[in-house]
């Protein structure tokens, strides 16, 4: 299975260079990268969560949203 | 200080742990020195967000090990975390240098990492922790905002409620987990609780007028998104939706005249 937006989102973090080329010129990279017509349009939307449907689409499991409870509270007893 | 550290380090057992953050921003926010403990590490564990931070984890390390199932629905938090803990600190006491790496700051409305390094320590390790990246920071960053221009209140939004903090409305706030007020237990579905928001309000209607401004803040997750900044007056949010990860900054009211008193006793009045 391909992951080529997650391998092309890992490098944008890794690279800052990688990143200014891909802000000067986001179709050039993308299509370096390989990227579906559906993962461009979600990249190009600058939307988290269509950025993460796309992630599931291309195989990622997303975990569950967890948040960091209230530990200080101490409440032991399930909702 | 070389002393402090070479008395630390001398008597400890074999086997160590480092707790790092990778920041909010995947992959960029992680770290020089949080990168250098993943990727050498004898096991890492991690606890992330999202599946790009993932990904590039179990690169950087191939002994990657993810938490997340430590996390069921309806299962007591607490348990969680103790599970969290010995399956951190099992390798360790093995004598492996071991790393646990969590998304933004490992020490941020975190029990586990702390409860780790106090055990840890308490058995004779060596335990450490880095900071991170937190979504506080990416706040100040993206907002604009300086906490020590007004001084800066950072509370959980739960506890702010249930703990009837007093604040100060001359100095800004920040509320943490606006989106879930009164979620105790994890849960795989997303969840809003419209009273735990018209409670807050009405709270915060003790200190600041119903059009008092607001921003509701989620920092971004990835190179190529942007923060998600809605701001709205203070009336508004009780009807508003909040995504849990969401974070409330509330602006400060005009600050008070200085105290004439404590300026002269410190030699600051004017000649």
């Amino acid at each position: 299975m391909s992951n080529n937006l997650t391998d092309l989102l890992i490098q944008l973090g890794e690279d800052p260079a990688k990143l200014q080329e891909f802000q000067k010129n986001p179709d050039f990279v993308m299509e370096a990268a390989g990227l579906s017509e559906a993962q461009r349009t979600a990249v190009i939307s600058r939307d988290g969560q269509a950025i993460v449907q796309s992630l599931i689409a291309e195989g990622q499991i997303l975990a569950p949203v967890w948040v960091r409870p209230l530990e200080v509270l101490q409440i032991n007893a399930p909702a | 200080m070389q002393t402090e550290q070479v008395e630390a380090s001398a008597g400890k057992k074999r086997g160590s742990l480092v707790i790092v953050g990778t920041g909010i921003r995947s992959v960029a926010q992680t770290t020089i020195e949080a990168r250098g403990h993943m990727e050498n590490a004898e096991k890492l564990y991690f606890l992330v967000a999202e599946p790009v931070t993932e990904a590039w984890i179990r690169k950087l390390n191939v002994t990657a090990e993810p938490l997340q199932d430590c996390y069921a629905e309806g299962k007591l938090r607490i348990e969680s975390y103790r599970e969290m803990v010995r399956r951190v600190l099992d390798p360790v006491r093995q004598g492996k240098n071991v790393c646990w790496a969590l998304y933004g700051h490992p020490g941020v409305f975190v029990y586990p990492s702390h409860e780790a390094i106090r055990q840890a320590r308490e058995e004779g390790f060596s335990a450490t922790m880095l900071p991170g990246v937190s979504a506080e920071d990416c706040l100040f960053a993206d907002l604009g905002v300086d906490p020590a221009l007004h001084g800066c209140q950072s509370y959980e939004a739960t506890d702010f409620l249930v703990q009837k903090r007093t604040i100060d409305p001359t100095s800004d706030l920040i509320l943490w987990q606006v989106g879930i007020i009164g979620e105790i237990t994890y849960k795989t579905a997303d969840f809003h609780k419209k009273e735990g928001l018209r409670l807050l309000v009405d709270l915060l209607r003790e200190y600041y007028p119903p059009d008092h401004p607001v921003v509701l803040y989620e920092a971004s997750q990835y190179a190529v998104t942007d923060p998600v900044i809605q701001r709205l007056t203070l009336e508004e949010l009780a009807s508003s939706n909040p995504p849990g990860i969401s974070t409330l900054y509330v602006p400060s009211l005009p600050s008070r005249p200085l105290d004439r008193e404590i300026l002269e006793q410190l030699g600051l009045m004017p000649a």
